[in-house]
């Protein structure tokens, strides 16, 4: 489950139309937010709010054994008006990350100048900026900032800054440490520069989507792309330290249009599969080591991933096999009450159903079903899912991997409580391909103390989040 | 002078290796481990070689039974090897984000995927050459120290020797971490081993608290001096006593046995005493004493006899209960001891709880069973004053003792016809009077001074203008004339301790030779050294509140005297005056 910040930032890419999913660090999104969620280790009550449209307020509490708190603020200069930010109203589709269905990429300018979206008049005013603290209390006290700001449709700057009042726990570690990062996408390619104050650290991202340019005039009589296939690559290099990184990466998925085409149009010639996929391979030439994920989407409520990992120095490998499963909520929508002739249309036959009904307003919402990419990469989600089920859905994920750790997440929602429960059991043996620094799905700013691996315990860790926003 | 070092017998115990890659392996994961290292660290092999370590001796500062103060040299260059096994990370981007904070992490995709590869070390052709001071004493245990650092060089090879880099980069820093441990925690190591082997109070503490490791050598916060046994009683005369000897002592032994003197208490004293009769201006330092010099008698006595002293007031040891009986009963002692500075001819016969010359006055004092210390006789005769008194005082008289009380035996003869002369190996030679009166410049200033803080200032500024001006002189004079009417060498001194018990020299036959060697000696070493001056703390705690508890009853028998005797007091001299008190 997503934060609630991050599930705000979410909302100001959205807005100002910048496409997350169009950098190298999400390429293998799916498979890590299937095999690698995080699973809550203590109790964690959050509040928080998106008071004005601008300005949201989060609040953490996480309890047992130590007392921990976060207080975050957060503003933004486009107003986010169009966001849920109800917990009762929240689609669970977007708070929680799960099989990510990517839409074709697109380009921020179309050749004649026209815009994609209808938010660069917002950018013709001022250039989107965002601010982001994170007061972390428990000592030693840390405090996180984020700065970001749209350069322009194509670029956009995000500064990190994180400082921790004491001495920090490994002596290399400095107490303030910011990290600067700028992107530049255009939809054929991305790229984006860092660096880091800590040990001059420079990086280097890149994905290059294969296939037509987005820039180009697309020719709307030709078919709709079916696949995508994108390769990118990552350095790393600390002139100070000498920290070298290296990695590559290629990806084939599905696009949406692949898997429309059967129900929609029947005549379309080759649908490449019935059910959305992805296939990544990332290696890393340095070290050595190989990883290959496979993901699929089954069903719109049945998701499942595999990974296989090999290091062929050290000859080591790792198999972590994954899936998640939506669930529907039992309680049907109960017909509208102030349709009183209801019974007398059934009676004569002229509406079929009560889902019909409820079905046709999210499509009216969207306009352009064919489309969807205006709205944000879960728009495809919208429309297949009525607006009055959507709120009692649950999800549960399952992971397991060769050693026998399992992770078990249950998100769902209870009155207008958005909860996490999770446990994580295994004997925790020591694995080198599955201890990874960082998860990027994770964003989880502060809470990187766990209290999780204690001794010979068969248990992992339990806990429970759980998030009101008003 | 031969040592021998065994160092075969280690490899000969069969189990000392395994026991010892356990230690250290459980010595090395205990605490955290730098990033890098992602395993637990296992030691495989260990092995201490066949050659020996050579050890040269360039000095030796103390050496006794007990304690052993020397320096070496050592040089090793021997074949003892140990072996490592471990997984290290070998991705630089995995720990380095391992130990930043996530929210500035670069996050990447997959170029800090971690490569964990298992690391054998190897540490052999270890050279060491270097100095060790190591200190040995049976309460404190053995502590070695480097002076300089002792890692000459070391071989270390791993499983990464064909990558220059990563060689030297290991080999530096091993080189780093074995230095660290040479300086500075192998001596701790050492001496809490050493502790755990010769100290038991620290084992037992150890064993039940875990917790402490130093302070080791006695047991127990301070000990109320008047109700336990001294650790170590002694005699008159500074003889140790065995517990049977205690026992004969006094006839209910199981009562009388802490009116007892500690021995290192007594030296204390004596020190005490002949800091004040002597112009030495060192001075032990016992805390919570207020000292008092009577100069009037002083002057009264002195004429008379050699043996006169400045008259003291009776120390005595008893209960306390018993303490409030006898400022009463005993000040007829008290008095005729005061007035013995006058009428030296009965001063003994007076002087009823002193010595073993009283016996007339023994029954009067039997029965009170407490025992009085006069530390300002010159020629102090610590008096154990008890049923059996005679016999065993002429006993534990003559036997010859190696550690020498305070008292001085030989100038007794003069005036204390009882006591059997002592054997000359007895009495200790002192630095001689020109030393002494060299040291002795600040004493009066600084006990005016002191006397001052601690008593009413109204009463007694005439008698610190009095006694700073006139005390100094007059002692020095008297010692002077003491030393020369008498037999100098014969001079009655406090024992002598430098550092070592065993520097006691014989009168007769090294006199000359250790008063030389004493000459050579910082003055800070010359005369009232204590046994051991940093363990004693609880010694001088009791010695503190022994003397505190003196000054009390003196106090006492004082007002009780002005009380019962007034007529006493008003018959006598104007100039006898109370004592002026200064601390120490």
């Amino acid at each position: 489950m997503l934060d609630f910040m991050d599930y705000v930032q979410l909302a100001f890419s959205e807005a100002t139309s910048w496409n997350r999913d169009n950098s190298y660090t999400a390429l293998t999104a799916t498979a890590q937010s299937l095999l690698d969620f995080h699973v809550p280790e203590r109790l964690q009550v959050h509040l928080s709010s998106l008071s004005t449209p601008h300005f949201a307020t989060a609040y953490t509490l996480g309890t047992v054994g130590l007392i921990d708190g976060s207080l975050s603020y957060l503003f933004s200069t486009i107003p986010l008006d169009g966001t849920p930010s109800k917990s009762a109203l929240i689609p669970l589709r977007k708070f929680v990350l799960g099989y990510r269905q990517l839409e074709a990429p697109i380009a921020p300018f179309r050749d004649n100048g026209q815009l994609t979206s209808g938010k660069h008049d917002a950018f013709a005013r001022q250039k989107a900026s965002l601010l982001h603290a994170t007061f972390h209390l428990p000592s030693p006290t840390t405090l996180t900032a984020m700065f970001l700001r749209r350069l322009s449709p194509t670029a956009q700057v995000s500064l990190a800054l994180s400082s921790t009042q004491g001495p920090p726990l490994i002596k290399s570690a400095p107490q303030a440490s910011i990290l600067a990062q700028l992107s530049h996408d255009t939809g054929k390619y991305c790229n984006e520069y860092l660096f880091s104050t800590d040990n001059a650290l420079f990086g280097w991202r890149g994905l290059w989507n294969f296939g037509p340019d987005p820039r180009q005039q697309r020719d709307y009589k030709s078919p709709p792309r079916l696949s995508l296939l994108s390769a990118g690559g990552e350095a790393y290099y600390s002139p100070v330290s000498s920290v070298v990184g290296l990695s590559t990466g290629l990806r084939f998925t599905t696009l949406p249009a692949a898997t429309e085409g059967v129900h929609s149009s029947p005549n379309h010639p080759s649908p490449v599969s019935t059910f959305p996929y992805t296939l990544t391979l990332t290696l890393t030439p340095l070290t050595g080591s190989l990883s290959t994920t496979y993901s699929l989407h089954a069903s719109q409520n049945l998701a499942f991933s595999s990974r296989f990992g090999f290091n062929v120095y050290s000859w080591e490998s790792e198999i972590v096999v994954g899936g998640e499963l939506w669930r529907k909520a039992r309680r049907a929508i109960p017909p509208p009450q102030d349709d009183v002739l209801e019974w007398a249309r059934r009676k004569m036959g002229l509406v079929n159903n009560p889902r019909a009904l409820a079905s046709s307003v999210p499509l009216a919402a969207n306009a352009s079903p064919t489309f969807p990419a205006d709205t944000g990469r879960d728009a495809h989600d919208v429309p297949t899912f009525p607006a009055g089920q959507e709120q009692n859905e649950s999800v549960i994920k399952v992971r397991i991997d060769q050693s026998g750790n399992v992770r078990l997440l249950w998100e769902g929602r209870i009155k207008e409580l958005l909860i996490t429960a999770g446990v994580a059991v295994g004997p925790g043996s020591f694995s080198s391909m599955s201890s990874r620094p960082s998860s990027p799905s994770y964003p989880s700013g502060g809470h990187s103390a766990g209290g999780g691996s204690s001794g010979s315990s068969y248990w992992r860790g339990v806990g429970v989040s759980i998030l009101y926003s008003s | 002078m031969a040592f021998n070092f065994n160092w075969s017998p280690l490899m000969a115990d069969a189990g000392f290796y395994t026991r010892a890659q356990d230690l250290l392996t459980t010595a090395l994961n205990k605490s955290p481990k730098p990033p890098i290292i992602v395993d637990d660290i296992i030691v495989t092999e260990l092995n201490l070689g066949s050659i020996p370590p050579e050890l040269e001796i360039l000095e030796i500062g103390d050496l006794a039974e007990d304690r052993f103060r020397g320096i070496f040299k050592m040089s090793y260059a021997g074949d003892a090897y140990l072996t490592l096994r471990t997984r290290v990370q070998a991705n630089p981007l995995n720990t380095y984000l391992l130990t930043r904070p996530t929210y500035t992490s670069p996050k990447p995709l997959a170029a800090a995927s971690g490569l964990t590869i298992p690391l054998q070390i190897t540490l052999s052709d270890i050279r060491l050459s270097g100095f060790i001071v190591l200190v040995f004493s049976k309460q404190k245990g053995i502590t070695v120290v480097f002076r300089n650092d002792p890692l000459e060089s070391l071989k270390v090879s791993s499983t990464f020797d064909s990558i220059p880099f990563v060689r030297d980069y290991l080999q530096k820093e091993i080189e780093g971490q074995l230095r660290i441990l040479f300086m500075d925690e192998l001596p701790a190591v050492i001496h809490r081993l050493s502790l755990r082997l010769w100290v038991p109070e620290y084992r037992a503490r150890v064993e039940e608290e875990q917790k402490q490791t130093d302070n080791s050598t006695f047991e127990g916060p301070r000990q109320d001096p008047l109700t336990n046994p001294p650790q170590d009683p002694v005699d008159f005369l500074g003889n140790v006593l065995s517990p049977s000897e205690i026992a004969s002592l006094s006839l209910d032994s199981a009562v009388e046995i802490h009116p007892l003197f500690s021995r290192k208490n007594l030296l204390r004293l004596g020190a005490l005493t002949d800091s004040q009769r002597t112009l030495s201006l060192f001075t032990p330092s016992i805390q919570e004493v207020v000292y008092r010099a009577w100069t009037g008698l002083t002057e009264q006595g002195e004429g008379t006899a050699t043996s006169i002293s400045p008259v003291s007031p009776a120390l005595s040891r008893t209960h306390s209960h018993v303490g409030l009986l006898h400022a009463s009963l005993d000040s007829t002692s008290t008095i005729s001891s005061y007035s013995r500075g006058s009428t030296s001819v009965h001063s003994f016969n007076g002087y009823g709880l002193s010595s073993g010359a009283g016996r007339h006055s023994k029954t009067h004092a039997r029965k009170r069973k407490n025992r009085v210390v006069d530390l300002r006789r010159p020629k102090t005769t610590d008096d154990v004053e008890s049923v059996s008194g005679e016999s065993m005082y002429t006993e534990t008289d003559s036997a010859p003792s190696v550690f020498s009380s305070p008292s001085d035996i030989t100038e007794d003869k003069s005036d204390d016809p009882v006591t059997p002369p002592s054997s000359p190996g007895k009495t200790v030679r002192l630095p001689t009077i020109h030393e002494r009166r060299r040291m002795n410049v600040s004493l009066p200033e600084a006990a005016g001074r002191s006397f001052l803080q601690r008593t009413n200032p109204d009463s007694v500024i005439s008698e610190i203008a009095e006694t700073s001006s006139i005390m100094p002189v007059k002692e020095s004079a008297e010692n002077s004339q003491q030393c020369r009417i008498s037999d100098p060498d014969a001079m009655p001194r406090s024992s002598v301790h430098r550092q070592g018990e065993t520097s006691y020299v014989p009168e007769g036959n090294g006199n000359k030779l250790f008063s030389d060697s004493v000459r050579s000696l910082p003055p800070s070493a010359l005369p009232f050294m204590e046994v051991s001056p940093g363990s004693s703390l609880v010694e001088s705690a009791l010695v503190m509140k022994i003397a505190g508890e003196i000054a009390r009853r003196m106090q006492e028998e004082k007002s009780s005297i002005s009380s019962h005797a007034n007529n006493y007091w008003d018959g006598r001299n104007p100039e006898e005056i109370p004592p002026p008190a200064y601390g120490l």
